[in-house]
């Protein structure tokens, strides 16, 4: 009974290819974000490795740098993934300012948080933790500092948002391009939840 | 070929007794009705004249059948009502938005007037306090360690589920996060069995 019709014409109403057009672009952004995973959680995986070696070693460090700052910086995070939905949230409701407004808090909160790690890395040099120091360096600057640098580029993506926003790019019809940046912006909240457990915390 | 569509011509209406919207003659349920009955003065004189006539055993009678025959129908109604509250938008602007778009968010039967998104953000700031007070109270070993990584977990499912919307998108989309994270799992595993240092 079952038929097989490859002669089918492609008729496509125009919500058919805007549907087919968004799951694309998702898929792309999801795709993406897991090739970022491999790469991130191969960094995780290494620091962990070494944590369970040399449990002394970590100990040492988590007493010279203390916890007070990377947890003021990992609130500044969580809000700016907040500010974020919050933004995509006012955009479905159309209302264009408030999206404005909650992405450029995004933004903010972003520059904030690459801030402080600036702080952070100054402080722990200061603390002769260096990138080659010893071999707990490397392992704790590379996947942070990867992670700052997602930090940057969200920022500037953010500030992108804003623009095109400004320039009434979105409204609660067409909110894909807030939707995509949000799942990056996500992303990155969710790798610094690991990396804050795992390399401050445990 | 006469395809002409016939257009009824609407009722006049009255203006001195307009009809009343469905939605007026149905606002009153049975539970309603039944509780606020007419009072007898009201009723039409026949009503009256059967009232009076009917004996008393036949009125408790007939009032227990009526019992009987409404318990379902209020049961229902209380249901089709419960879902009514429970899915009513409260704005005109949240009649067109998506379910987490609500400016309530109900969590385990429980009304918070807040939006879904600011309650998971509340939840993963309360989490996170929670997870440096045991970094800092808590010694070393398991009973740290444990609490902690299922505690960032919890986090990134919820960051996940709600804020990158895996609950109503394509369940494909999870695969991208578990399928690299079991294969850095593995490798870790395996790379424990390493020796640490040359003999």
């Amino acid at each position: 009974m079952s038929e097989a019709r490859i002669d089918t014409p492609q008729v496509h109403t125009h919500s058919q290819a805007e549907a087919t057009h968004i799951d694309n672009m998702k898929f792309a952004m999801w795709l993406f974000l897991a090739s970022e995973v491999v790469l991130f959680a191969v960094m995780i995986a290494l620091f962990v490795v070494f944590r369970v070696n040399n449990p002394e070693r970590v100990h040492e460090v988590h007493e010279a740098a203390g916890i007070l700052l990377v947890s003021a910086n990992t609130f500044l995070l969580l809000s700016s993934s907040w500010t974020m939905v919050m933004g995509l949230r006012a955009i479905q409701n159309n209302e264009q300012q408030s999206l404005i407004r909650w992405i450029g808090m995004t933004a903010l909160l972003g520059l904030l948080f690459v801030g402080l790690q600036y702080v952070e890395y100054n402080t722990l040099s200061a603390e002769g933790i260096t990138l080659y120091g010893d071999e707990f360096g490397m392992r704790f600057y590379a996947p942070t500092a990867l992670h700052g640098a997602h930090v940057i580029v969200g920022v500037l993506w953010a500030l992108w948002v804003v623009y095109r926003g400004s320039k009434g790019a979105y409204n609660n019809g067409k909110y894909l391009g807030v939707e995509i940046f949000g799942l990056y912006w996500h992303f990155v909240d969710v790798v610094w939840i690991v990396l804050f457990t795992m390399i401050y915390l445990v | 070929m006469t395809d002409e569509i016939k257009r009824e011509e609407p009722t006049p209406i009255d203006p001195n007794n307009p009809p009343q919207s469905i939605a007026e003659q149905d606002s009153k349920t049975i539970r309603e009705l039944r509780a606020d009955p007419v009072p007898v003065e009201e009723m039409p004189a026949e009503a009256k004249q059967v009232l009076a006539s009917e004996p008393h055993a036949e009125k408790v009678a007939r009032a227990t059948a009526e019992d009987v025959l409404n318990k379902p129908i209020e049961a229902v109604e209380d249901a089709v009502n419960a879902i009514d509250r429970e899915t009513r938008p409260t704005t005109p602007a949240a009649a067109h938005a998506p379910t987490h778009n609500r400016n309530e968010t109900h969590v385990f039967g429980r009304v918070i007037p807040l939006p879904l998104y600011t309650v998971v953000f509340i939840t993963l700031a309360a989490i996170t306090i929670i997870e440096v007070i045991i970094a800092e109270v808590f010694p070393e070993g398991i009973f740290k360690t444990v609490p902690l990584v299922v505690l960032s977990l919890g986090k990134a499912v919820m960051v996940v589920l709600f804020y990158m919307h895996l609950r109503e998108d394509s369940r494909v989309f999870a695969f991208a996060l578990i399928l690299p994270l079991l294969i850095a799992l593995v490798s870790a595993i395996f790379l424990l069995s390493v020796p640490i240092t040359g003999y």
